[in-house]
């Protein structure tokens, strides 16, 4: 009996905050849906007076940097999130795992940056990179984009490698996986699903990112949210939403995986299955 | 089968000044159960874990049948250790935790799955094969853990504290599984515990830790009847202390003079007699019989106890469990030290 009523409270608890996502966040975008493939949507009519493909047309246009836009954005984005992974990772490990000196030093300095607003950093680091010819890069932009990206990798992995046992390792060698295998087969599975939400939210702030891409980038490298500001300045309601729909995407392919992954058993040993 | 050779074994943990182990000395007998015994924090765990190589040595050496193995990795060492909080791996389901060593072994995979399924029978868990570690009982993923070790037929199996988070009646259980695996698989076994009666159950021999240092390594009789010093006395159960002069054969008391046996090896000189209050005899029945007074008497259900005034110092002396002889506190009664046993311990401090 208990549990029955456990689990209705529970159920009603999910319907309400699936209720509150749909709200928030699917009903928003309806609207954008329909302006993407409307012709001219004057204000008390409930639907578009004509449809129109006019802004799928212009962006599937090779000439319109919409593609390349978004292919910089993508391009700039998978090379933050692989780059944010690779110094995160370690990085997390030592700072959830091992005690050294200076460790309070060293984590004071790996937040700074998501303490101080980038901005700021960012005003000063542009005079630096226009020295050392980095400004107005992909590269340039690359490296900027890292600022708020490996603190928040190197702070999500440092809470799953707190939660996590060395001890599974030593079990393992000592039922004879070499140090490769024990990687592969014990450590991987553990932290993956901890790598893999840092690094789709690493994704989704550099995907996002639109004053340090305009600051270092000096407006020769367009990604999508340059694209779509200079679009809704415009006035251009079809095209920036159609724009919006390519650049909200990412989030939805996101929040359906995570939603999927992170409820799952699959969290393992470590990671968020403590928390 | 193999044996263990721990030679001036010491480890001093990095960023620590203290030794966690100093200068083990110990041989373990080919096939032997083996009890590290101690409170927590001595080095038990640190011992096991550098003879399962998964942590390096300070200084000293480890031996398996006389070769040295102290730069044998622990995947190559065949010692498999079982931990106190089972680490079955939480993705695989038992089958596939069981049969994870064989896997690393390249055995075929039928093999592999008839192996699995014979162990998980030896334990008493046949059929949970595709049950996930979340689905089973403490006691149940304790076997799992056992099985998964025993599977490789090692050369050595540590298990550390493998009884201390399971429930009285699961103890029981255990205790006769892990005697019944010795038994079948013959293989030194090196089990870690801080109950000391655990350790007496179990073990053929006890290996006594305190603070990182061997203390004595013996059969558990001799720590009752033989212990090295009074803090080992008293780790196995109570024991009863009173300082003297030994001169041949005799210990002369502030309550009288007792003989022992001429077996001791103990000097001439300043001495401490022990003896267990279980020992002590009702009654004045000629040689090393006194009188004293009866400071408390008290009932324990099954049998009395007292406490017995022994010149400022208190005795304890378990009483008769059949209740003939029964004495009243505030009386004086007569008491007699069976001579053989008395243990003695150079010097009385
Ligand atoms: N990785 C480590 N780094 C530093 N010191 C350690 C480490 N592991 C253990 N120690 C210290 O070494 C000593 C012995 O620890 P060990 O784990 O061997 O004790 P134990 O006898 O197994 O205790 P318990 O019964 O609590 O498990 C302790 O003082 C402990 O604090
Ligand atoms: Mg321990």
């Amino acid at each position: 009996m208990e549990n029955v009523k456990q689990n209705n409270s529970r159920n009603a608890l999910l319907f309400i905050i699936g209720l509150g996502i749909i709200i928030g966040v699917i009903v928003p975008i309806v609207p954008q849906l329909v302006w993407a493939v409307s012709h001219r949507w004057a204000f008390p009519d409930l639907l578009p007076e004509a449809m129109s493909g006019r802004a799928w047309k212009y962006i599937a246009n090779p000439n319109s940097k919409v593609l390349s836009a978004t292919l910089n954005s993508l391009v700039i984005a998978i090379c933050v999130t692989v780059i944010s992974i690779l110094v995160g990772v370690p990085a997390g490990k030592a700072l959830g795992m091992y005690k050294f000196k200076a460790k309070g030093a060293i984590e004071l300095i790996i937040l700074s940056p998501s303490i101080i607003p980038p901005l700021a950093v960012t005003m000063g680091m542009q005079v630096i990179f226009i020295r050392m010819g980095l400004s107005d890069t992909i590269f340039g932009v690359i490296l900027v984009h890292l600022i708020p990206t490996i603190p928040y990798m190197t702070v999500s992995m440092a809470g799953v490698f707190a939660n996590y046992d060395p001890a599974y390792e030593e079990q393992a060698r000592s039922l004879g996986a070499g140090t490769v295998k024990t990687f592969f087969l014990i450590t991987l599975p553990t932290i993956f699903p901890g790598i893999v939400t840092g690094a789709m939210f690493a994704f989704l702030i550099s995907w996002g990112q639109y004053i340090l891409t305009i600051i270092i980038g000096g407006g020769r490298v367009i990604t999508l949210p340059l694209l779509l500001f200079s679009f809704a300045s415009s006035g251009d309601f079809t095209l920036t939403s159609a724009l919006s729909i390519i650049f909200l995407l990412p989030s939805i392919i996101i929040l359906v995986i995570t939603s999927k992954y992170l409820s799952g058993q699959s969290s393992g040993m470590g990671g968020f299955g403590n928390i | 089968m193999t044996n263990i050779s721990l030679r001036n074994l010491t480890k001093v943990y990095e960023g620590t000044k203290e030794p966690a182990v100093e200068n083990f000395n110990l041989e373990i007998e080919p096939g032997e159960l083996v009890a590290f015994l101690g409170p927590s924090g001595c080095g038990k765990t640190t011992t096991l874990k550098m003879i399962a190589g998964l942590h390096s040595v300070t200084g000293g050496d480890v031996l398996f049948n006389g070769e040295r193995v102290n730069d044998i990795k622990p995947e190559n060492r065949e010692v498999v250790m079982v931990y106190q909080n089972y680490l079955l791996f939480p993705y695989m389901n038992i089958a596939e935790n069981v049969g994870f060593g064989l896997k690393m072994r390249h055995v075929p995979k039928d093999e592999i799955a008839r192996r699995v399924d014979e162990i998980l029978k030896l334990v008493k868990l046949e059929g949970y094969g595709p049950r996930k570690p979340n689905q089973m009982s403490g006691g149940q993923k304790q076997r799992v853990a056992l099985a998964r070790a025993l599977i490789i037929r090692p050369k050595i199996l540590l298990l550390d504290e493998p009884l201390s988070n399971l429930d009285a009646h699961l103890r029981d259980e255990m205790r006769e599984l892990i005697l019944t695996i010795h038994k079948e698989f013959d293989v030194t076994t090196v089990f870690v515990t801080h109950d000391q009666e655990e350790a007496v159950l179990l073990a053929d021999r006890i290996a006594l830790i305190f603070e990182g240092k061997l203390q004595q390594f013996s059969r558990s009789e001799d720590f009752y009847e033989r212990p090295a010093s009074k803090r080992i006395a008293d780790f196995f159960g109570n024991a009863n202390y009173i300082a003297g002069e030994k001169k041949d054969n005799k210990v002369a008391t502030a309550l009288g003079t007792f003989a022992v046996r001429e077996d001791l090896k103990v000097p001439d000189g300043r001495v401490t007699l022990i003896i267990r209050p279980e020992s002590i005899e009702l009654g004045k029945n000629g040689e090393n019989s006194f009188e004293t007074k009866i400071a408390r008497r008290i009932y324990m259900g099954t049998y009395i106890r007292y406490r017995i005034d022994m010149d400022g110092a208190f005795w304890d002396v378990v009483g008769d469990p059949h209740y003939n002889v029964d004495y009243d506190e505030d009386k004086t009664a007569g008491f007699t030290l069976p001579k053989n046993k008395i243990w003695l311990l150079e010097g009385d401090k």
